[in-house]
């Protein structure tokens, strides 16, 4: 192979680098991904809204690293509400262990937020259902505007509802109408 | 196809202009281009009588205008009545002087009178708008910078509006929804009701219209759609947002009778005559849990069995749950019970909790189903205005999905103001009776209430998550209390519907004996 022949090869491998690791990713999760492929990074202040013993949600503020990209921005944000407030008079979205599967956005603007945790959702009443879900509707659209619209998805599962009450059988959009003042 | 059938309609218009020798002394005030057809012409105008800004449209004279769009003047000497005589036989009429035109059976007001000047009848903008538009399927623009009056054949893009049609129960709704909001009417005759958009190329997408025993037929003409409706029925029109729709209920009407007839309606009063009772939860869905381990589903059924009885006592009317054992049913199935029940009311009854154990205190809900903030109305609109579809989904299941959902969702917007009536009731009663903390009437996306085609709320009775409210609700006295308290708004809210003072059957009596609760709750 002559010269011209291996600049031709080389920029072939790099072309199709990206599909081939596009096609892997699913079959095979990398430990860890190329750091050529991981989106830059930077710190941004986060509103994150928190249930309170006073069946209103508050907002903490949070500075987090994240990537530009919407759904991944979305993912982190998230995985920071699951974790709990700073402020220990505040609560967690859930009271037993949830963690976000995915977060995948959509081109009209729906974001779906995969909760993985117990086989059912757990039992509870309105106000608390209403402020688990807001907490996480309200975080991701107020902090990713991208996300117009919050899909809630349980174990992969698009519930008709999360305990019984609140409507999550289509998308939801954010709401002050519980956040405290 | 059809633009081109409207607009070689108006060939075949006859106008009849007699304009009256004295008005000829008087000449037009000025000129406007008009544009038609990618020609220029030169065409009256008279000031407006509304005066306003330079830019503001004329008045415009009819003839040479009717001459260039084709319409043949056939005159009408000796009056001043002006007739244009459309293809189908229907006519459009107006009368210097007189605001008002006649365009088939439809009266319409137009913004100021047609009047006579010169050799010329000139008509207000709205005018041309309205019949050169709505009926002649052009595009009327006025371009007050270039003084040009501008009509085009076809040259606007028609506006989709796509039309569902559901029964339910008594009711038959037919939803317009269109990405944006139009401009539009409502023209009503005996056994026709039409949604008319004026001066607007519109396409209609239908689905599949099933046999309805209150809509015959719909027709979908170039300006309007067109409802025929079955003898004795009546439509109510009202209009939503995010995204636009026209929503036309129609019913039938009762029948006006003579002060001396037999009062036979010729509909179903209002009233309260079959009632579900919803117990929360249940089977596989414990819903809250209290300190005491109480489960919610467990009161929720206990409740709702003491209320039917106390109900079916006291009250003249069916009660039905649905579910009476632990089982686990669906929300969706819940409200489905009550429609297939024809019921005329809905009590979900719960029981609530919060993780701040200090809350305490009933609430009844009614359905929300608007967006609840500037924020998320616009980003509804924007979605609304978005012509791309979700591609995550598949676009036939996701459009059926979201028109169930629409449906339904309408089936209770048609009821959330005896909703809220009835929640209002509730939590009187509750606070009167029991002195409970008023934690007031609140509207909130509840699944359960979405599907119900009638009054419909939710109760929460108290927090679970308060132990003090957890002990409370543990006693017979006090869940007999609540029950009654429910019975008599139930009746409060029956007798004012049916137009009487109570509905209260018997007077006051001895509370029978509670029911016997789970054997975990005594």
């Amino acid at each position: 192979m002559n010269a011209q022949g291996s600049r031709r090869a080389l920029v072939l491998l790099l072309a199709l680098a990206p599909f081939g690791f596009w096609s892997c990713r699913d079959a095979e999760k990398p430990a860890a991904e190329p750091a050529a492929l991981t989106a830059p990074t930077r710190e941004l202040p986060f509103t994150l809204y928190f249930p309170g013993p006073d069946g209103l949600l508050h907002a903490e503020t949070r500075t987090l690293e994240v990537s530009d990209p919407p759904a991944a921005r979305a993912e982190r944000i998230i995985a920071a509400l699951l974790a709990g407030p700073e402020d220990g008079a505040l609560l967690p979205p859930f009271a037993d262990k949830v963690e976000l599967g995915a977060a995948t956005l959509s081109p009209t603007g729906t974001i779906y937020l995969d909760l993985r945790g117990s086989p059912n959702p757990p039992g509870m009443g309105s106000t608390d259902e209403f402020l688990t879900i807001y907490s996480l509707v309200d975080t991701v659209a107020w902090n990713v505007p991208e996300a117009r619209r919050v899909v809630l998805l349980w174990n992969g599962v698009q519930p008709e509802s999360l305990a019984g009450h609140i409507d999550t059988a289509r998308p939801l959009t954010p709401s002050k109408e519980r956040v405290a003042p | 196809m059809l633009l081109c059938r409207r607009v070689l309609g108006i060939l075949y218009l006859a106008v009849a202009l007699a304009a009256p020798d004295s008005a000829l002394a008087q000449s037009p005030s000025g000129s406007a281009t008009l544009l038609l057809d990618g020609s220029e012409r030169s065409i009256p105008t008279a000031s407006s009588a509304t005066g306003g800004a330079s830019a503001a449209a004329p008045l415009f004279a009819l003839e040479p205008l009717a001459e260039a769009v084709g319409i043949l003047d056939r005159g009408a000497p000796g009056t001043e009545a002006r007739t244009l005589r459309l293809a189908d036989g229907s006519q459009v009429v107006l009368e210097p002087g007189s605001a008002t035109i006649t365009v088939g059976a439809e009266i319409l007001t137009l913004s100021e009178p047609a009047r006579v000047e010169g050799a010329h009848l000139f008509v207000p903008f709205d005018f041309l708008q309205r019949v050169l538009g709505e009926v002649g399927g052009l595009a009327v623009r006025w371009d007050g910078v270039k003084q040009q009056l501008v009509l085009e054949r076809g040259g606007a893009a028609p506006r989709s509006i796509r039309v569902e049609q559901v029964s339910l129960q008594d009711t038959t709704t037919v939803v317009l929804e269109a990405a944006e909001p139009m401009p539009y009417r409502i023209v009503r005759s005996a056994s026709t009701i039409e949604i008319v958009f004026p001066a607007q190329r519109v396409v209609f997408e239908r689905s599949p219209v099933l046999d309805d025993p209150r809509v015959v037929r719909i027709e979908a003409l170039a300006d309007r759609l067109r409802l025929l409706l079955a003898p004795s029925v009546g439509a109510d029109d009202y209009s939503l947002k995010d995204p636009f729709r026209i929503v036309l209920d129609v019913h039938a009407v009762v029948a006006a009778t003579e002060p001396t007839a037999p009062a036979v309606p010729a509909a179903r009063r209002p009233g309260v005559r079959t009632i579900v009772l919803d117990p929360g939860h249940g089977g596989t869905e414990t819903g809250a849990i209290g300190s005491r381990a109480t489960q919610e589903k467990d009161l929720t059924l206990g409740l709702a069995q003491l209320v039917k009885s106390k109900l079916e006592s006291r009250v003249a009317a069916r009660v039905v749950l649905t579910r009476s054992e632990d089982q686990t049913l669906a929300l969706s199935d819940r409200s489905s019970i009550a429609n297939q029940y024809k019921a005329d009311l809905f009590v979900s009854i719960h029981l609530n909790s919060s993780r701040g154990s200090t809350a305490f205190g009933a609430e009844t809900y009614f359905l929300s189903v608007q967006a609840s903030d500037e924020r998320a109305a616009a980003a509804a609109a924007a979605e609304n205005a978005s012509p791309a579809r979700d591609p995550n989904a598949g676009p036939a299941d996701e459009a059926a999905a979201e028109l169930e959902l629409l449906l339904w969702d309408l089936a209770q917007t048609r009821h959330l103001a005896r909703s809220q009536r009835l929640a209002s009731l509730i939590q009187e009663e509750l606070n009167t009776a029991l002195g409970l903390r008023d934690r007031g009437v609140k509207q909130a996306p509840f699944r359960v209430l979405m599907g119900a085609a009638m009054p419909a709320v939710l109760v929460e009775f108290g927090f679970l998550s308060n132990p003090d409210e957890e002990a409370r609700l543990a006693d017979a006295t006090y869940r007999g209390q609540l029950a009654d308290a429910l019975v008599a708004a139930i009746a409060r809210f029956k007798a004012e519907l049916e137009g009487h003072a109570s509905a209260l059957a018997p007077p006051p009596e001895p509370m029978p004996a509670p029911q016997p609760l789970p054997e975990d709750l005594r």
